[in-house]
Protein backbone atom coordinates (compact mmCIF):
# COMPACT_ATOMS: atom_id res chain seq x y z
CA UNK A 1 0.00 0.00 0.00
CA UNK A 2 0.93 3.56 -0.33
CA UNK A 3 1.38 5.46 2.96
CA UNK A 4 1.94 9.34 3.39
CA UNK A 5 3.95 9.85 6.47
CA UNK A 6 4.71 13.25 8.26
CA UNK A 7 8.14 13.09 10.26
CA UNK A 8 9.20 14.48 13.65
CA UNK A 9 12.30 15.92 11.65
CA UNK A 10 14.00 15.86 8.63
CA UNK A 11 15.30 13.03 7.28
CA UNK A 12 18.70 11.94 6.87
CA UNK A 13 20.66 9.40 4.87
CA UNK A 14 20.56 6.75 7.72
CA UNK A 15 16.38 7.24 8.36
CA UNK A 16 16.31 6.29 4.88
CA UNK A 17 18.44 2.90 5.14
CA UNK A 18 16.02 2.29 8.45
CA UNK A 19 12.59 2.43 6.21
CA UNK A 20 14.27 0.14 3.60
CA UNK A 21 15.15 -2.52 6.00
CA UNK A 22 11.73 -2.80 7.25
CA UNK A 23 10.69 -2.67 3.67
CA UNK A 24 9.25 0.38 3.15
CA UNK A 25 10.32 1.72 -0.37
CA UNK A 26 10.32 5.79 -0.46
CA UNK A 27 8.80 7.24 -3.32
CA UNK A 28 8.39 10.81 -2.10
CA UNK A 29 10.57 12.98 -0.80
CA UNK A 30 10.97 17.07 -0.59
CA UNK A 31 13.36 19.44 1.17
CA UNK A 32 10.02 21.80 1.77
CA UNK A 33 7.97 19.97 4.48
CA UNK A 34 8.50 17.05 6.71
CA UNK A 35 6.51 14.66 4.98
CA UNK A 36 7.63 11.70 2.42
CA UNK A 37 5.69 9.06 0.41
CA UNK A 38 6.19 5.28 0.63
CA UNK A 39 5.35 2.10 -0.30
CA UNK A 40 4.90 -0.92 1.86
CA UNK A 41 3.15 -3.86 2.07
CA UNK A 42 2.36 -3.84 6.24
CA UNK A 43 1.56 -0.17 7.41
CA UNK A 44 2.19 -1.07 10.86
CA UNK A 45 6.21 -1.27 10.65
CA UNK A 46 6.05 2.64 10.74
CA UNK A 47 5.21 2.85 13.77
CA UNK A 48 8.64 1.13 15.08
CA UNK A 49 10.23 4.04 13.39
CA UNK A 50 11.36 7.10 15.60
CA UNK A 51 11.31 9.44 13.59
CA UNK A 52 8.21 8.91 11.70
CA UNK A 53 5.32 11.42 13.78
CA UNK A 54 1.70 9.98 11.90
CA UNK A 55 1.10 8.30 8.58
CA UNK A 56 -2.04 7.52 6.71
CA UNK A 57 -3.19 5.28 3.55
CA UNK A 58 -2.77 7.86 0.36
CA UNK A 59 -5.75 8.84 -1.13
CA UNK A 60 -7.40 8.75 -4.43
CA UNK A 61 -8.55 11.76 -6.13
CA UNK A 62 -10.78 11.77 -8.73
CA UNK A 63 -9.78 13.10 -12.39
CA UNK A 64 -10.41 17.39 -13.03
CA UNK A 65 -12.19 17.00 -16.48
CA UNK A 66 -11.38 19.96 -18.75
CA UNK A 67 -14.21 21.78 -20.22
CA UNK A 68 -14.00 20.26 -23.23
CA UNK A 69 -14.47 16.68 -21.91
CA UNK A 70 -17.28 17.71 -19.77
CA UNK A 71 -18.98 19.06 -22.12
CA UNK A 72 -19.21 15.38 -24.53
CA UNK A 73 -19.59 13.66 -20.97
CA UNK A 74 -16.41 11.79 -20.82
CA UNK A 75 -17.03 11.83 -17.40
CA UNK A 76 -19.73 9.43 -17.53
CA UNK A 77 -17.31 6.63 -19.07
CA UNK A 78 -15.48 6.88 -15.84
CA UNK A 79 -18.51 6.70 -13.89
CA UNK A 80 -19.51 2.90 -15.09
CA UNK A 81 -16.13 1.77 -14.92
CA UNK A 82 -14.71 2.28 -18.38
CA UNK A 83 -11.01 3.39 -17.82
CA UNK A 84 -9.30 2.13 -20.79
CA UNK A 85 -7.41 -1.23 -18.51
CA UNK A 86 -5.39 -3.21 -20.26
CA UNK A 87 -5.39 -1.28 -24.13
CA UNK A 88 -2.31 -0.45 -25.42
CA UNK A 89 -2.35 2.85 -27.29
CA UNK A 90 0.28 4.03 -29.77
CA UNK A 91 0.23 7.78 -29.94
CA UNK A 92 3.00 8.55 -33.44
CA UNK A 93 3.33 12.28 -32.37
CA UNK A 94 6.24 14.58 -31.46
CA UNK A 95 7.04 12.40 -28.68
CA UNK A 96 6.40 14.03 -24.87
CA UNK A 97 7.79 15.74 -22.13
CA UNK A 98 10.51 13.65 -20.44
CA UNK A 99 9.66 15.58 -17.34
CA UNK A 100 5.82 14.80 -16.81
CA UNK A 101 6.14 12.08 -14.45
CA UNK A 102 2.35 11.64 -14.83
CA UNK A 103 2.80 11.06 -18.52
CA UNK A 104 5.65 8.67 -17.76
CA UNK A 105 3.98 5.94 -15.70
CA UNK A 106 1.64 5.32 -18.46
CA UNK A 107 4.34 4.89 -21.23
CA UNK A 108 4.94 1.06 -21.76
CA UNK A 109 7.37 1.70 -24.29
CA UNK A 110 8.71 4.27 -26.27
CA UNK A 111 11.03 4.91 -29.66
CA UNK A 112 11.97 7.75 -31.44
CA UNK A 113 11.95 7.56 -35.05
CA UNK A 114 13.67 11.01 -35.89
CA UNK A 115 17.05 10.55 -34.49
CA UNK A 116 16.33 13.72 -31.86
CA UNK A 117 15.51 12.07 -28.95
CA UNK A 118 11.72 11.22 -27.38
CA UNK A 119 11.66 15.05 -25.84
CA UNK A 120 8.46 16.60 -27.26
CA UNK A 121 10.15 20.14 -28.52
CA UNK A 122 7.10 21.60 -30.35
CA UNK A 123 4.61 21.05 -28.17
CA UNK A 124 2.30 18.42 -29.82
CA UNK A 125 2.61 14.84 -28.42
CA UNK A 126 2.51 16.09 -24.93
CA UNK A 127 -0.62 17.35 -24.63
CA UNK A 128 -2.31 14.64 -27.21
CA UNK A 129 -0.64 11.98 -24.71
CA UNK A 130 -2.48 13.78 -21.83
CA UNK A 131 -5.62 14.17 -23.41
CA UNK A 132 -5.61 10.35 -24.38
CA UNK A 133 -4.70 9.75 -20.85
CA UNK A 134 -7.41 11.80 -18.77
CA UNK A 135 -9.96 9.84 -20.99
CA UNK A 136 -8.68 6.36 -20.06
CA UNK A 137 -6.56 6.92 -17.35
CA UNK A 138 -5.94 2.70 -17.33
CA UNK A 139 -4.66 2.55 -20.71
CA UNK A 140 -0.86 2.41 -21.26
CA UNK A 141 0.38 4.12 -23.90
CA UNK A 142 3.31 3.52 -26.52
CA UNK A 143 5.07 6.86 -27.65
CA UNK A 144 6.14 6.72 -30.94
CA UNK A 145 8.32 10.27 -31.94
CA UNK A 146 8.01 10.64 -35.61
CA UNK A 147 7.54 14.19 -35.86
CA UNK A 148 10.50 16.41 -35.65
CA UNK A 149 11.33 19.43 -33.78
CA UNK A 150 9.87 21.69 -36.53
CA UNK A 151 6.74 19.68 -36.16
CA UNK A 152 7.28 18.26 -39.74
CA UNK A 153 7.35 14.68 -40.02
CA UNK A 154 8.48 12.24 -42.54
CA UNK A 155 6.36 9.61 -44.57
CA UNK A 156 8.64 6.87 -44.28
CA UNK A 157 8.66 7.45 -40.13
CA UNK A 158 4.69 7.04 -40.49
CA UNK A 159 5.47 3.86 -41.79
CA UNK A 160 8.28 3.04 -39.46
CA UNK A 161 6.15 3.89 -36.47
CA UNK A 162 3.05 2.08 -37.88
CA UNK A 163 5.02 -1.15 -37.95
CA UNK A 164 6.48 -0.90 -35.06
CA UNK A 165 2.98 -0.27 -33.26
CA UNK A 166 2.15 -3.04 -35.04
CA UNK A 167 4.50 -5.04 -33.46
CA UNK A 168 4.41 -4.09 -30.13
CA UNK A 169 1.18 -5.15 -30.21
CA UNK A 170 -1.13 -1.45 -30.27
CA UNK A 171 -5.18 -1.76 -30.45
CA UNK A 172 -5.26 1.50 -31.37
CA UNK A 173 -3.05 4.09 -33.19
CA UNK A 174 -3.51 7.87 -33.03
CA UNK A 175 -2.32 10.00 -35.74
CA UNK A 176 -3.13 13.63 -35.29
CA UNK A 177 -1.26 14.82 -38.20
CA UNK A 178 -1.98 14.49 -42.27
CA UNK A 179 -0.45 14.99 -45.63
CA UNK A 180 -2.54 16.98 -47.97
CA UNK A 181 -2.55 15.38 -51.43
CA UNK A 182 -5.26 14.29 -53.68
CA UNK A 183 -6.17 10.40 -52.90
CA UNK A 184 -9.16 8.38 -52.82
CA UNK A 185 -7.94 6.28 -50.26
CA UNK A 186 -5.75 4.73 -52.78
CA UNK A 187 -1.95 5.85 -51.45
CA UNK A 188 0.51 3.81 -50.44
CA UNK A 189 0.49 5.16 -47.05
CA UNK A 190 -3.65 4.73 -46.93
CA UNK A 191 -2.92 1.35 -48.41
CA UNK A 192 -0.53 0.45 -45.76
CA UNK A 193 -3.50 1.46 -43.17
CA UNK A 194 -6.24 -0.50 -44.05
CA UNK A 195 -3.72 -3.54 -44.40
CA UNK A 196 -3.22 -2.59 -40.50
CA UNK A 197 -6.88 -2.50 -39.64
CA UNK A 198 -7.13 -5.98 -41.07
CA UNK A 199 -4.49 -7.01 -38.89
CA UNK A 200 -5.99 -6.29 -35.72
CA UNK A 201 -4.56 -2.53 -35.33
CA UNK A 202 -7.21 0.22 -35.10
CA UNK A 203 -6.26 3.68 -36.98
CA UNK A 204 -7.51 7.00 -35.76
CA UNK A 205 -6.64 9.70 -37.84
CA UNK A 206 -7.53 13.33 -38.13
CA UNK A 207 -9.00 14.74 -41.04
CA UNK A 208 -7.21 17.69 -41.19
CA UNK A 209 -7.55 21.56 -41.43
CA UNK A 210 -8.10 22.14 -45.18
CA UNK A 211 -11.85 23.05 -44.94
CA UNK A 212 -14.48 23.87 -46.07
CA UNK A 213 -13.22 23.05 -49.09
CA UNK A 214 -14.40 19.62 -50.65
CA UNK A 215 -11.67 16.47 -50.82
CA UNK A 216 -9.55 18.23 -48.41
CA UNK A 217 -9.36 15.32 -46.25
CA UNK A 218 -5.59 14.54 -45.50
CA UNK A 219 -4.10 11.11 -45.81
CA UNK A 220 -3.85 8.63 -43.94
CA UNK A 221 -7.52 10.29 -43.22
CA UNK A 222 -8.49 8.99 -46.69
CA UNK A 223 -7.80 5.42 -45.91
CA UNK A 224 -10.84 3.50 -46.46
CA UNK A 225 -10.86 1.78 -42.94
CA UNK A 226 -8.90 4.73 -40.39
CA UNK A 227 -11.16 6.12 -38.26
CA UNK A 228 -11.08 9.70 -39.68
CA UNK A 229 -12.14 12.52 -37.55
CA UNK A 230 -13.20 15.90 -38.16
CA UNK A 231 -13.77 19.07 -35.85
CA UNK A 232 -17.08 20.30 -33.85
CA UNK A 233 -16.98 23.94 -32.56
CA UNK A 234 -19.84 25.10 -30.50
CA UNK A 235 -22.14 22.20 -31.97
CA UNK A 236 -21.12 22.33 -35.30
CA UNK A 237 -18.94 21.52 -37.56
CA UNK A 238 -15.94 24.02 -37.26
CA UNK A 239 -15.30 25.52 -41.01
CA UNK A 240 -11.33 24.38 -40.93
CA UNK A 241 -12.56 20.93 -40.51
CA UNK A 242 -11.56 18.96 -44.10
CA UNK A 243 -14.32 17.82 -45.80
CA UNK A 244 -14.78 14.54 -48.13
CA UNK A 245 -15.35 14.50 -51.70
CA UNK A 246 -18.93 14.51 -52.43
CA UNK A 247 -19.08 10.25 -53.14
CA UNK A 248 -16.95 9.81 -49.75
CA UNK A 249 -18.59 9.01 -46.20
CA UNK A 250 -15.55 10.61 -44.71
CA UNK A 251 -14.88 11.78 -42.17
CA UNK A 252 -16.49 9.04 -40.04
CA UNK A 253 -17.29 11.45 -37.26
CA UNK A 254 -16.74 14.77 -35.61
CA UNK A 255 -15.48 15.56 -32.41
CA UNK A 256 -15.03 19.29 -30.33
CA UNK A 257 -11.61 20.30 -31.74
CA UNK A 258 -10.67 23.02 -29.34
CA UNK A 259 -8.80 22.27 -26.17
CA UNK A 260 -8.31 25.29 -23.33
CA UNK A 261 -5.94 24.53 -20.42
CA UNK A 262 -5.08 27.91 -18.08
CA UNK A 263 -4.27 30.60 -20.93
CA UNK A 264 -3.12 28.53 -23.91
CA UNK A 265 -5.37 26.95 -26.35
CA UNK A 266 -4.93 24.63 -28.98
CA UNK A 267 -7.27 24.02 -32.17
CA UNK A 268 -7.65 21.34 -34.96
CA UNK A 269 -8.35 18.15 -35.95
CA UNK A 270 -5.35 17.34 -33.89
CA UNK A 271 -7.59 17.93 -30.90
CA UNK A 272 -10.50 15.77 -31.74
CA UNK A 273 -8.76 12.69 -32.92
CA UNK A 274 -7.63 11.91 -29.16
CA UNK A 275 -10.81 12.10 -28.07
CA UNK A 276 -12.45 9.48 -29.83
CA UNK A 277 -9.10 7.17 -29.68
CA UNK A 278 -9.36 7.63 -25.92
CA UNK A 279 -13.00 7.04 -25.64
CA UNK A 280 -12.60 3.48 -28.00
CA UNK A 281 -10.07 3.04 -25.56
CA UNK A 282 -12.15 3.61 -22.52
CA UNK A 283 -15.15 1.19 -24.64
CA UNK A 284 -11.81 -1.74 -25.94
CA UNK A 285 -11.35 -2.51 -22.20
CA UNK A 286 -14.28 -3.90 -21.47
CA UNK A 287 -16.19 -4.98 -24.63
CA UNK A 288 -14.55 -7.72 -26.64
CA UNK A 289 -16.08 -7.32 -29.99
CA UNK A 290 -14.23 -3.49 -31.18
CA UNK A 291 -15.51 -3.69 -34.42
CA UNK A 292 -19.11 -3.75 -32.85
CA UNK A 293 -17.53 -0.83 -30.55
CA UNK A 294 -16.85 1.27 -33.42
CA UNK A 295 -20.16 0.85 -35.38
CA UNK A 296 -21.68 1.74 -32.15
CA UNK A 297 -19.74 5.11 -31.60
CA UNK A 298 -20.84 5.93 -35.30
CA UNK A 299 -24.58 5.06 -34.84
CA UNK A 300 -25.03 6.47 -31.14
CA UNK A 301 -23.36 10.13 -32.85
CA UNK A 302 -25.58 13.44 -32.50
CA UNK A 303 -26.49 14.44 -35.96
CA UNK A 304 -25.93 18.01 -36.84
CA UNK A 305 -27.77 18.51 -40.58
CA UNK A 306 -24.58 18.26 -42.58
CA UNK A 307 -24.08 15.75 -45.40
CA UNK A 308 -21.99 12.64 -44.59
CA UNK A 309 -18.82 14.12 -46.80
CA UNK A 310 -19.00 16.38 -44.12
CA UNK A 311 -19.99 15.59 -40.89
CA UNK A 312 -19.85 11.42 -41.31
CA UNK A 313 -21.95 10.17 -38.91
CA UNK A 314 -22.25 13.11 -36.82
CA UNK A 315 -20.85 14.72 -33.36
CA UNK A 316 -19.49 12.13 -30.70
CA UNK A 317 -22.39 11.81 -28.12
CA UNK A 318 -21.08 9.76 -25.43
CA UNK A 319 -24.77 9.37 -23.09
CA UNK A 320 -26.44 7.96 -26.08
CA UNK A 321 -23.63 6.08 -27.12
CA UNK A 322 -23.52 4.06 -23.11
CA UNK A 323 -27.26 3.42 -24.11
CA UNK A 324 -26.68 1.82 -27.22
CA UNK A 325 -24.15 -0.17 -25.73
CA UNK A 326 -25.64 -1.52 -22.93
CA UNK A 327 -28.52 -2.42 -24.91
CA UNK B 1 21.17 12.05 -48.64
CA UNK B 2 17.20 11.91 -49.71
CA UNK B 3 14.41 9.45 -48.65
CA UNK B 4 12.12 7.52 -51.00
CA UNK B 5 9.48 5.06 -51.20
CA UNK B 6 9.73 2.14 -53.66
CA UNK B 7 7.18 -0.54 -54.71
CA UNK B 8 8.88 -3.79 -55.05
CA UNK B 9 7.47 -6.80 -57.16
CA UNK B 10 8.96 -9.78 -54.85
CA UNK B 11 10.39 -9.43 -51.70
CA UNK B 12 13.95 -10.57 -53.39
CA UNK B 13 14.46 -6.84 -54.69
CA UNK B 14 14.73 -5.46 -51.09
CA UNK B 15 18.51 -7.12 -51.03
CA UNK B 16 18.77 -5.73 -54.39
CA UNK B 17 18.51 -2.09 -53.32
CA UNK B 18 20.69 -2.58 -50.03
CA UNK B 19 23.10 -2.27 -52.53
CA UNK B 20 22.46 1.27 -53.20
CA UNK B 21 20.75 1.98 -49.87
CA UNK B 22 19.81 2.17 -45.67
CA UNK B 23 16.52 -0.06 -46.11
CA UNK B 24 14.24 2.13 -43.51
CA UNK B 25 11.04 0.60 -43.50
CA UNK B 26 9.92 -3.16 -45.20
CA UNK B 27 6.82 -4.84 -43.94
CA UNK B 28 4.94 -7.84 -44.22
CA UNK B 29 1.61 -5.87 -45.09
CA UNK B 30 2.89 -3.62 -47.76
CA UNK B 31 4.75 -4.31 -50.93
CA UNK B 32 6.46 -0.64 -50.25
CA UNK B 33 10.05 -0.35 -48.85
CA UNK B 34 11.53 3.29 -47.53
CA UNK B 35 14.94 3.56 -48.61
CA UNK B 36 17.34 6.54 -47.41
CA UNK B 37 19.85 7.06 -50.23
CA UNK B 38 21.49 9.57 -52.78
CA UNK B 39 20.57 11.48 -56.04
CA UNK B 40 23.08 9.68 -57.64
CA UNK B 41 22.27 5.91 -56.55
CA UNK B 42 18.46 6.79 -57.27
CA UNK B 43 18.78 6.18 -60.78
CA UNK B 44 20.26 2.79 -60.29
CA UNK B 45 17.02 1.53 -58.06
CA UNK B 46 14.33 2.46 -60.46
CA UNK B 47 16.49 1.04 -62.94
CA UNK B 48 16.25 -2.53 -60.95
CA UNK B 49 14.23 -5.10 -62.46
CA UNK B 50 11.75 -5.46 -59.32
CA UNK B 51 11.07 -1.93 -58.75
CA UNK B 52 7.80 -1.20 -60.31
CA UNK B 53 7.74 2.83 -59.09
CA UNK B 54 9.84 5.21 -56.96
CA UNK B 55 8.92 8.68 -55.11
CA UNK B 56 10.20 10.98 -52.89
CA UNK B 57 8.91 10.54 -49.25
CA UNK B 58 6.40 13.30 -48.16
CA UNK B 59 6.60 15.77 -45.90
CA UNK B 60 3.33 15.70 -43.19
CA UNK B 61 2.34 18.82 -40.71
CA UNK B 62 0.67 18.07 -37.51
CA UNK B 63 -2.88 19.04 -37.62
CA UNK B 64 -3.04 21.70 -35.10
CA UNK B 65 -4.85 24.83 -36.52
CA UNK B 66 -3.57 27.33 -34.01
CA UNK B 67 -2.11 27.00 -30.64
CA UNK B 68 -2.11 30.57 -28.41
CA UNK B 69 -2.77 32.04 -24.97
CA UNK B 70 -6.31 33.40 -24.51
Amino acid sequence: MRILAKLKRKMGFEDREKLEKRGALLLFQTELINIIGLETEDSEVLKQIDFVEDFKESEKGVILFNETLLKIGIQHLHEVGLLGAGIYISILDSGIFLQDLGLKYSVALHKDFTGEGLQDEVPHGTIISKLIQSIAPESSMLIGKIVNRFGEVDEIAVFQGLEWSYQNKAHLVNLSLGFSRKCQGDCWLCQYVDALVDNGVHVVSAAGNWGPEKGSISCPGNANKAITIGASEDGKIANYSSRGFASQEKPDLLAPGSLSIGKFKIIGTSISTPIITGTLASLFSKYQDKEWVIKSVKQSCKDLGYSKSEQGQGLLNIPMLLEVLEK
Amino acid sequence: MIRILAKIKDSQTVEKIKEYGNILFVSNFTDIVGVETTEEKLENIKHLEGVAQVRLSEKGILLKKAQHSI
